[in-house]
């Protein structure tokens, strides 16, 4: 990135102690790896720094928004070195019929929505759903 | 279970996008369409929002290691 001025280094500094450990705790459950965790948290707050003027208009809140380009970040290495693993995720299709109405009403917010959805499917389902999201 | 399973049901397309189960064409096709169209937006958003609060609730904090700080203000 461009030599930043010193204001714009200590707001960085200030980013990045604030949130690289949430981040790389994730980047590390995606990839199992730290070599390749450490690279996916680099593209993750190069990307969060190229883009941070482009935040507001996602509409997610900042640390939503953070969790999700270093989950991408990760999953974009993921897919350059693919795991020798069981199944793989992209086998899985969300074909399911929207919850029902007790799913419904368990759905206060927007955590707990997505573990009713995840409640209403079998349980292999449930499993492949959450692990394609941090597992790829 | 559905009795169509070749009719997803709404947002379940945005759903495999977010959950990377998409790849190649479908993928880029599917990126086309979200950037002229709001509503298909809002359904990423909507399923990006809860995956990232279960990962912030889930997952345990892991500081990096120092190199990783060094590294990215030499970038």
């Amino acid at each position: 990135m461009p030599e930043p001025p010193c204001a714009t280094e200590r707001a960085f500094g200030a980013l990045y102690a604030a949130t690289s450990a949430k981040l790389f705790g994730i980047c590390l459950r995606v990839l199992k790896d730290r070599a390749e965790a450490e690279d996916a948290l680099q593209d993750g707050y190069f990307k969060i720094w190229n883009r941070a003027g482009r935040y507001q208009v996602t509409g997610h809140s900042p640390m939503t928004w953070l969790i999700t380009v270093a989950r991408n970040s990760a999953i974009d290495v993921l897919r350059r070195h693919p795991r020798d693993a069981g199944g793989d995720a992209r086998d899985l299709t969300l074909s399911d019929p929207a919850p029902g109405p007790e799913a419904q009403a368990v759905a206060v917010s927007e955590a707990g929505r997505i573990v009713a959805c995840l409640g209403e499917l079998e349980e292999d389902r449930s499993a492949a759903v959450r692990g394609a999201y941090l597992e790829g | 279970m559905s009795d169509r399973p070749d009719i997803p049901p709404e947002g379940a397309e945005a759903g495999e996008y977010v959950l990377g189960l998409m790849s190649g064409a479908d993928k880029a096709a599917f990126e086309a369409r979200r950037a002229a169209d709001a509503e298909l937006r809002d359904e990423v958003l909507n399923w990006e929002r809860p995956f990232a609060a279960m990962a912030e609730i889930e997952i345990a904090e892991v500081p990096p290691p120092e190199r990783v700080e060094v590294a990215m203000h030499a970038r």
